[in-house]
């Protein structure tokens, strides 16, 4: 049970810093770590990435 | 447009469907070959831009028309959004631009330039120009500029609803017989008669043709103005090289001065001379004696004429709606300002009101008692050993619990400043600040993106781009992270919930104050030595008011809650363990017994003496400061990992043994003002486009934060025992 809860513990500290690792790399880019969902300057900034389908296969380019 | 292996003009796309439709024997191979390739393989036959002023609903019609099938981006070497779209209409595939808004087609802002230049250069297919019926002489301004272009366009007068709800009338056949050009009633918002305006564009754009000989329907210029035009368009006609353009427009910019104009088309001396002597003749017609000015009243009353015969109103000339009435009190040259500390006041006496502590309390006792009472029998159970109690308790549960406590205070926070600004008011603000910017040679238009700097710097940031003047824009960059943003309210409630229980509202209310007032200094002291330079004048429209929709309203307080929860699941999950690690070992990586031989506390101690003067010179302080650079929450999670504190409520019993109320609002007021978090750093970065402005921005704030810091302190002493 020790040991388990020891292996526990240590999956917890990988995962805070494999989460560090990645909100930092967000943050150099100038991404809130709030997420963009509700960000008034979404739409103007280069870190934002919607989740919409992309266009249509055929449909002009921009 | 490009499909397949090859790019067509849009130009000629609709030249190909009437060729393709007329008789097969007139019809060449090669157009036939096109048009089918184009109809197999699903190309873009045909490109319509949509334009108007800001908030006329051009991005309603937008999303209505397009859907999910839109791609946002940039203008390229600008900053300034991008948005296409793809419809499907009849089989066949259009592109649809949503171009920024805009009130005139002068050069005057970046979104203006981008505007005309897709338009002239890019020329869509069809135009439509977005109305807002409630204001419609306003935007009929630009509506003029466009038919000049020569660019098939379709008006399309929106917000009817409004229009009717206020009782007055709009005959659209009317309009559109005095202008010449199609125009379509429309209410965007609930999709009426927009499958009508769709189909008069795309039957506009098959049957009509850009022809730079003519704009697009007609309006009627006094006759100086007229005549004017006319001569100068005379002039560039004979230039042969020109005659694609379209010379309507170039001939009325020249006459209203636009440098731009004159630019691209690359006129010769003795050209560009003829137009001066005919815009001076033209000057002298008038007591205005300025070109610019005169153009735009020959434009207003051309529109004036246009809207009495199609307009009835309601109400009589010069009649005061309710939002106007709101506003003779709202921004009155002597309440307005009292009345918006009173509306922040409440806000805040709200934030830290009965309510929100109760279910902060309750938040707690689940984390800290629940929760942490079932973790620590686990751990008991399982005979684990000492350090995985400090790891999952101490910084785990409470680190990240001590933040999540705060979580009613912030909901209650964003709920009244989402009131404000979806109801109006905050436009008010903005307006109502710069009567007392101005007079310290600052800009009401810099409030705006420092107003967006209390719920977040990084957008903030991004929103000074709507400043035209390079230099405010700077300055203001440099001036929002003075801003209390919202990751700063846990520093606020904890401290202020410890030290000044009976008060902490006003407290509260004193830290956005004091960030208000030091950015406005820090503002006059730049605008006198780095940002020298004239005050940009500020209009601004005030939008009327609205009552917030509850679910609008639902909606954005859920994103925030999300939002703060998505933080405090990752950042401050991880700052928390990362603190605590560095807090338990030491350089050689052992775990210590002892947690002032640990790597933080070195750290600390390094760094400690320079906080002294501040009031708050232990390690633990110091380094809860360098935890904050990463996210400003991490500033109460790091404290109560490093005061070995289960939860934010055991922390507040342990901070008067280390702060006195003095030094407490001392290390508030420092928190407030110094250097912003990383993903703001990196905002002002690339809006500054610098690196070296954006250390700048960071080392002023935090030299700013030091100064401010150590004055309350030592000055302080001599009042508070």
């Amino acid at each position: 049970m020790t040991a388990v809860v020891v292996v526990l513990c240590g999956l917890v500290i990988a995962l805070a810093l494999y989460l560090l690792v990645r909100s930092l790399r967000k943050m150099s880019r100038g991404q809130c770590c709030e997420g963009c969902s509700d960000c008034p300057q979404k739409h103007g900034c280069s870190s934002y990435h919607p989740d919409d389908v992309p266009p249509k296969k055929g449909s002009g380019s921009p | 447009m490009a499909h397949g292996n090859f790019a067509l003009p849009c130009a000629i796309v609709p030249r190909l469907r009437r060729e393709r439709d007329q008789s097969q024997d007139n019809r060449s191979a090669f157009w036939l070959f096109i048009s089918e390739h184009c109809e197999r393989n699903g190309c873009v036959l045909m490109k319509i831009a949509l334009t108007g002023n800001p908030n006329s609903g051009k991005t309603t019609l937008f999303n209505l028309y397009t859907g999910s099938n839109q791609y946002v981006g940039n203008w390229a070497g600008v900053t300034v959004e991008k948005k296409e779209g793809t419809l499907s209409y009849g089989g066949e595939s259009i592109t649809l631009v949503d171009l920024p808004g805009i009130y005139s087609l002068s050069p005057y802002s970046m979104e203006e330039i981008i505007t005309r230049s897709v338009l002239i250069d890019e020329r869509p297919d069809v135009l439509i120009d977005i109305i807002d019926g409630s204001n419609i002489e306003r935007n009929l301004y630009l509506a003029v500029q466009l038919m000049e272009l020569s660019v098939p366009l379709v008006l399309a007068v929106n917000m009817m609803d409004e229009v009717e709800a206020k009782g007055d009338r709009l005959d659209c056949d009317k309009l559109s017989k005095l202008l010449g050009v199609a125009v379509i009633p429309i209410t965007a918002r609930k999709a009426k008669n927009t499958q009508l305006l769709l189909d008069t564009a795309v039957e506009l754009a098959r049957t009509r043709d850009y022809n730079p000989r003519s704009p697009v329907g007609s309006v009627r210029y006094d006759n100086n103005t007229a005549q004017a035009i006319r001569d100068i368009y005379a002039l560039l006609w004979e230039e042969s090289r020109l005659r694609e353009l379209p010379l309507w427009f170039y001939a009325s910019k020249l006459l209203e001065g636009d440098p731009k104009a004159a630019e691209t088309l690359k006129l010769d001396k003795k050209t560009l001379d003829q137009v001066e002597r005919l815009v001076q003749a033209y000057e002298a017609t008038s007591p205005y004696g300025d070109r610019e000015t005169m153009l735009a009243d020959a434009r207003y009353k051309a529109i004036t004429a246009i809207t009495d015969k199609a307009m009835v109103k309601q109400g009589a000339e010069g009649s005061l709606s309710l939002s106007d009435k709101i506003d003779l009190v709202v921004t009155n040259r002597v309440l307005a300002l009292p009345i918006f500390l009173l509306i922040m006041f409440i806000i805040f006496a709200s934030t830290f009101g009965p309510v929100g502590s109760f279910f902060s309390d309750g938040i707690e006792y689940l984390l800290g008692e629940v929760l942490g009472g079932q973790v620590t029998a686990l751990l008991d159970a399982a005979q684990a050993p000492g350090w995985t109690y400090g790891l999952l308790i101490d910084a785990i549960i409470g680190g990240v619990g001590g933040v999540l406590t705060f979580l009613p205070q912030i909901m209650i926070l964003f709920t009244c400043l989402s009131l404000l600004e979806d109801s109006g008011y905050m436009a008010r603000a903005a307006f109502i600040m710069d009567r007392l910017l101005h007079k310290i040679g600052l800009t009401g238009k810099s409030f705006i993106p420092m107003l967006m700097g209390f719920g977040c710097t990084t957008p903030a940031v991004m929103a000074a781009r709507t400043m035209e003047n390079d230099r405010d824009r700077k300055l203001t960059i440099m001036i929002i992270p003075f801003m209390s943003c919202g990751a700063k309210l846990p520093i606020y409630a904890l401290f202020a919930g410890t030290f000044f229980a009976a008060h902490q509202g006003i407290v509260v209310f004193s830290m956005y104050i004091i960030g208000m007032l030091v950015a406005i200094l820090s503002g006059l002291l730049l605008k006198n030595t780095l940002f020298r330079g004239k005050v940009a004048p500020f209009v601004m429209e005030l939008p009327p008011y609205r009552l917030p929709s509850p679910t609008v309203l639902g909606r954005h307080v859920w994103e925030k809650c999300k939002g703060f929860l998505i933080k405090a699941g990752t950042i401050i999950f991880s700052m928390s363990v990362v603190i605590w690690l560095l807090q338990n070992f030491n350089w050689s990586l052992h775990l210590v017994e002892d947690n002032t031989q640990s790597i933080f506390a070195s750290i600390g101690r390094a760094i400690a003496p320079l906080f002294a003067p501040l009031g708050f010179g232990s390690w633990q302080a110091a380094v809860s400061v360098l935890a904050g650079l990463v996210a400003k929450e991490t500033v109460v999670s790091s404290m109560i990992v490093l005061y070995g504190a289960g939860s934010q409520a055991e922390l507040a019993t342990m901070l008067p043994g280390v702060f006195s109320s003095l030094s407490a609002f001392s290390f508030m007021a420092f928190c407030l003002l110094y250097m912003p978090c990383l993903s703001a750093f990196v905002s002002i970065k690339r809006e500054m486009n610098s690196l070296k402005w954006a250390l700048g921005t960071a080392l002023f704030g935090t030299g700013v934060a030091y100064v401010v810091s150590m004055l309350i302190y030592q000055i302080g002493k001599f009042f508070v025992a």
